[in-house]
Formats: structure tokens, C-alpha cells, sequence
């Protein structure tokens, strides 16, 4: 585990969130404000924005102010964190992937992937991934009626 | 139609054979994600909505009512013989179950519990069968002033009782909120913060926002961290039936549960959890047997499992009454009332009593479904744990990915998905809760409907949202909330997160 306390990463979070605050408020200011009795859309953005920005403060107070016990953030090191982050880019991919090459096959390679980095073994790895994107494309597309990308590929393919 | 009425009605409904498949359907894929790690009930109920739309509104709400208290129930089973719990709101079940358990009373306390459970939801749906139809009809005299205070007061409350600091449950309210202003706005069609972005004019979903929240986030910790396979205890049927001791010290903490987990469903918050904890500690304040309590003690587990059946079952009043949603799964059942056409809020009874009276009732018979089924086949859920981690992740990523796509068929829900999965990841590290996001995305806009609705027909006078008995007696609980809390956690540690 690292070293990183629950202390920095509310902090992180209320640093984030006052950058978020900043840029959604300044972004609002450029819609219609209206008036009193005629309301325009800019109106609620220009509330959330400071009350938003206000509560970040807080939560960067707390970092600040919170008495550092060493109550560690749990975040991942090591192996763990390279499966984490494995799996976070093979489902990326997943979606870049998507609209050119279709779900069925999209899905395949993110399965294939995923079950070889938790279990090993190329060859299972694939046979198990084909097999769940085609269950799952059985399921939903077949059964359920529920549309997803075919893909350039897929079309090319006919499938 | 009255209370009694309306429950025939709704039991003609409800027993209609789909309604029933609806029901079993949802009840036993509820005990299975309720058992399995990695997928609690918010992000089950998620996943489920893009198919119920393939159904009619009563029969898909049906089936994701069942898969709630499906996962109620199937949530305790593991918490009691493995000390896993399944989902939030058992895991103070876990302390007193699992310690039974390992008395060899393991088949004994799961029966008390299916009991409790079904007790707790049983006599709440008496009191929503009472309470919802008369408070809908005081909310159809609510104007915008009314249901800004219960929306703007309510997002308040649940920023103070969600657990974690005020501060960080204020600021996932507030960015949930945000998020709810993102698209074309409803009453001039202006765009906001949609920068060029076409598929953004529809907003951000709450699929893709729930399902990433809840289901990724989990996924990632479950990759993390447990790869190692539980060891599984196996409860044979004949060790089903506790002693007579054990069913008289199991019905004064049933009643005791009915009776929080009621009142907690009726507030906003994450009922479920927050009301099975508070059932805990009224266990360890009263009962006779408090000595006992936190060692194995029937009441540990009697108690907070029999209020999270009763909150899930009346924290449908606010929904069904006032078309308000309290809780994250309550905001999907709204979600799928408005895609589907139907209109949420106090006319509901009237325009549609047969969604309204047929879900209350398939509660009833959703849960003599479950004490039937779930005891004899508790070998059959455990063994669910069996599925290892290398299969369980990908189905779950691609299952989570066809239910965000699949609601508006849009590429940008499946990114909207991977954001709020990094999100809840960060936000379940840093101790800050995720269902103040969820109510405020939904929430939000109600907010600010009501806001601009307001102004405009008090031509911009701000005491108007003050006026009457109701908007002033409703902001006054809302900021004595807020205020008392503050004072009570002063010099405190911060309270655990409460996401169910």
C-alpha cells in the first residue's frame, strides 16, 4: 500500500472540485440570467456554482485541518494496482473499439483480455472470452431485442 | 378507491401472470446479486432498467422493486455464514450472524432473519397501504413553494445523514446537481454545457451515472482486492428451525425493526443502511439481552435485517405519493416511470392505480415468494460464490456496458459509465458517499423547476417560498437536521459512509 492518507486525498478531491466549481460557474455566466419574476436558465447554474465551490472549500479545509492519524487511502500498489489499471485501459479500449469493429467482437478481445490477466493461460483465455460475448450477445441482441453496434466490421462482415 | 380497495385492485394486478414471472424474476436475480460481491443492489437495479422497458411500466417496476428486497435478503445470507455481506445495509447483520454461525447456529438465525424479514416488510406495506394514498392526496394542494422546500430541504437532510462529513456528502450532492444541469433546459430549450456536444443536449444519463458508480467502482475494488475464493458452509434443511427461545427473543426485536426501518424509509437518505444501523443500536440500548449483543445474540441480527425489509418497503411512500426519490434505487424507479410516459407525483394514484396499487402488492406477494424459496435453496445461493472472479469481472463489464448503452443507444453513456466509475472508485476511497450524487442528479432539476416556477408566479418575490404552514414547518426539520448534527458530531470521528 502506499504511503497516501485519507488527509491528501480529500484534499485532492476538494482541490478538483474547486477547479470543477470555477469552470462550471465561470462557463454559466455566459447563459441568460433573466429577471426576478421571469427566471432565465443561467439562474440555478449561478446558485449551484458558488455553493458547489463553497463545499470543495470545505472538504480542502478538512484535508487541512484533519488531524493526520496515518489512516491510510487503500489505494492499490504493486499488482494490484497494475490489474486495476489493466482492466480500466481493456475496457477503454473496449469502447474506442466498439463502433468500428462491433460489440460481439469488441467484447470478445475485453473478455479474452480480462480473464487472461486474472486467471492466465492464453488459449482458455480465449475460448472463455468468445463464449461470453456470444452468451451475452445471445442474451440481449437475440433474446431481449436490445440493439448494439455492429461496427464497420461487423457490416463488412455481415454479421 | 380506499386503502383496502386499493389492495384487492392491486392484488388482481399483481397476480396477473407476468406481473408474477415479473416478480419471481426480479425476487430471485435480487437474492443472487444480494449474495455475489461485486454488484449491490443500486447497480443491479441499473442494469435491469434498460430491459424493463421492453415491458409495461407496472410489470417492469414490479421486477425492480423485486430485485431490491431480492437483494435485502440474499445480502444477509452471506453477511450470516461467511461474514461477507452482500450489500450495505447487512453489515451489521454480519457481526451477530456470523458469530452465531460459528456457535452452529447458522441455520437457525438465517430462518429468524427470512422471517424478520418478510415480518418487517409485511406490516410496513400495511402502513404504506394507509400512509401513501392520504399524503398524496394533502400534496395534490402543494404548490411550488411545497415541493421546493421538500426537494431543495431534502437534498439538505441527505447531505447531513448520508454519512462521511457533511462537506463531502454537500459537495457529491452539489456535483450531482451539476451534472443535472447539463443539456437542453426544459422551459426556453436553451443549452447548457453541452459544447457542441450533440449527444449531450439529452443530458447526462442515470444509467450510465448509477451503473458506473456503483457497479464499475465495485468491479475495480473487487479486482483489487479479493481474488481469494471464500470458504463456503454448507446449512443443511433439518438445522432450518430455530428453538422455541429463539423464536420469543426474536419477536420483540422484529416489531422494534418494523417500527425504525419504517420511519427511516419515510426520510431522505440511503434508508436501508442507515435504518438497519439504527436498528442495532436501539438493540443495544433495550433489549433484554444487550449484554449479549455484538457476541451472537438473536437481536443483532433479528433486528437491523427486519428494518432494512421495512425501510425498503415504505421509503415507497415519498416515491409513489409525491413522485419524490430519496434513495438511488428510488431514482431509477422514477426514471423508468418517465421513460415509459408515466407521470410520478401525487396524481399518480388516480392516473395510474394500477402501477401504484399493483407494486404494493406484488411487494407482499414478492416476499412470501422469497420466505418460501430462499431457506430451502440457501445451499444453491452460497454456492453462487463458487463463480470465480476471473469469470464474474468481464460479465459484469460487458452486462454494465450493454446497460448503459442500451437506454438512449448512445456511445457517450458508455464514457459517461467509465467517468463515473473512476469517480465512485476515488469517492469510496476518500470516504465520500455516492448516493447524495445520485439523489441530486435527479433531484436537481426537480429544484430548479420548482425554484423558477416559483419566482415566476410570485413575480420574483423570495418570502413567497416561505409562505403557508408547510414550506416553513418542512425547512425547519431540514436545518434542524443539518444544525443538530453538527452540534452532535462535534469532536467526533467522522460516521461511516452509508451508500445503500
Amino acid at each position: 500500500m502506499t504511503a497516501l492518507t485519507q488527509r491528501t486525498g480529500r484534499a485532492a478531491i476538494g482541490l478538483l472540485g474547486l477547479l470543477l466549481a470555477a469552470g462550471y460557474t465561470a462557463a454559466g455566466l455566459g447563459l441568460p440570467l433573466g429577471s426576478a419574476d421571469m427566471p432565465g436558465p443561467g439562474l440555478f447554474p449561478l446558485v449551484v456554482g458558488p455553493l458547489l465551490a463553497l463545499v470543495a472549500l470545505g472538504l480542502l479545509r478538512e484535508g487541512w485541518a484533519m488531524r493526520d492519524d496515518g489512516t491510510p487511502l487503500d489505494l492499490p500498489a504493486g499488482e494490484e494496482a497494475r490489474r486495476v489499471v489493466l482492466v480500466l485501459a481493456a475496457l477503454t479500449l473496449h469502447f474506442v473499439a466498439m463502433p468500428w469493429i462491433g460489440h460481439l467482437i469488441s467484447a470478445s478481445l475485453l473478455a479474452t483480455a480480462v480473464i487472461r490477466l486474472l486467471r492466465g493461460g492464453w488459449a482458455a483465455s480465449a475460448v472463455a472470452g468468445v463464449a461470453l460475448a456470444v452468451a451475452a450477445q445471445f442474451l440481449f441482441v437475440r433474446l431481449l431485442q436490445v440493439p448494439l453496434p455492429r461496427g464497420e466490421l461487423g457490416y463488412w462482415l455481415g454479421m | 378507491m380506499g386503502a383496502l380497495e386499493g389492495l384487492i385492485f392491486g392484488l388482481s394486478v399483481a397476480v396477473q401472470p407476468q406481473n408474477l414471472m415479473a416478480a419471481l424474476a426480479g425476487a430471485l436475480a435480487g437474492t443472487a446479486i444480494g449474495v455475489l460481491p461485486g454488484l449491490g443492489p443500486v447497480a443491479g437495479v441499473a442494469l435491469v432498467l434498460p430491459l424493463t422497458f421492453a415491458f409495461d411500466p407496472t410489470t417492469g417496476l414490479i421486477m425492480m422493486a423485486g430485485i431490491f428486497y431480492g437483494s435485502m435478503y440474499g445480502g444477509s445470507t452471506t453477511a450470516i455464514l461467511m461474514n461477507i455481506p452482500g450489500e450495505s445495509a447487512s453489515v451489521v447483520t454480519a457481526i451477530d450472524g456470523y458469530k452465531l454461525t460459528k456457535k452452529g447456529r447458522a441455520g437457525a438465525v438465517l430462518a429468524i432473519v427470512a422471517v424478520g424479514s418478510f415480518v418487517g416488510a409485511t406490516l410496513a406495506i400495511v402502513g404504506v397501504l394507509v400512509a401513501a394514498p392520504v399524503l398524496a392526496s394533502v400534496a395534490l394542494l402543494f404548490g411550488p413553494a411545497e415541493f421546493f422546500a421538500l426537494t431543495a430541504g431534502g437534498l439538505l437532510v441527505l447531505s447531513r445523514i448520508s454519512g462521511g462529513s457533511f462537506a463531502a456528502a454537500g459537495f457529491s450532492c452539489l456535483l450531482g446537481v451539476a451534472l443535472g444541469t447539463v443539456g437542453q433546459e426544459a422551459v426556453t430549450g436553451q443549452n447548457r454545457y453541452t459544447f457542441g456536444v450533440l449527444e449531450l443536449t439529452e443530458g447526462i444519463g442515470l444509467v450510465p451515472v448509477v451503473v458506473g458508480l456503483y457497479g464499475i467502482a465495485e468491479i475495480l475494488n473487487l479486482v483489487e482486492t479479493s481474488l481469494r475464493r471464500p470458504e463456503l458452509v454448507k446449512v443443511r434443511f433439518r438445522e432450518l428451525f430455530p428453538r422455541r427461545d429463539e423464536w420469543a427473543r426474536a419477536v420483540p426485536p422484529w416489531l422494534r425493526g418494523t417500527g425504525v426501518g419504517f420511519f427511516f424509509g419515510l426520510i431522505p437518505g440511503p434508508a436501508a443502511t442507515l435504518s438497519s444501523f439504527a436498528s442495532y443500536r436501539l438493540e443495544q440500548a433495550v433489549s433484554r439481552h444487550r449484554a449479549e449483543i455484538g457476541h451472537g445474540a438473536i437481536e443483532g441480527a433479528a433486528g437491523p435485517e427486519t428494518a432494512n425489509n421495512a425501510a425498503a418497503t415504505s421509503a415507497l411512500v415519498p416515491l409513489l405519493s409525491l413522485g419524490l426519490p430519496f434513495t438511488p434505487i428510488g431514482a431509477l424507479m422514477i426514471s423508468a416511470m418517465m421513460v415509459q410516459g408515466v407521470q410520478p407525483g401525487p396524481l399518480l394514484v388516480q392516473q395510474h392505480p394500477d402501477i401504484f396499487w399493483g407494486l404494493i402488492a406484488s411487494l407482499y406477494i414478492g416476499n412470501v415468494m422469497l420466505l418460501v424459496l430462499n431457506l430451502p435453496l440457501v445451499g444453491v445461493w452460497v454456492s453462487l460464490l463458487r463463480i470465480p472472479v476471473w469469470f464474474f469481472v468481464p460479465m459484469l463489464l460487458i452486462v454494465a456496458s450493454i446497460g448503459a448503452y442500451s437506454v438512449h443507444n448512445s456511445m457517450l453513456d458508455l464514457w459517461v459509465l467509465l467517468g463515473a466509475g473512476l469517480v465512485g472508485y476515488a469517492f469510496n476511497k476518500c470516504r465520500v458517499p455516492l448516493a447524495p450524487l445520485v439523489v441530486g442528479l435527479i433531484l436537481g432539476p426537480e429544484v430548479e423547476k420548482h425554484l423558477r416556477e416559483g419566482l415566476f408566479l410570485s413575480q420574483g418575490d423570495p418570502f413567497y417560498f416561505l409562505e403557508g404552514p408547510i414550506a416553513p414547518a418542512v425547512w425547519g426539520v431540514a436545518l434542524l437536521v443539518a444544525v443538530v448534527g453538527a452540534l452532535r458530531r462535534r469532536g467526533r470521528p467522522e460516521p461511516a459512509v452509508a451508500d445503500g
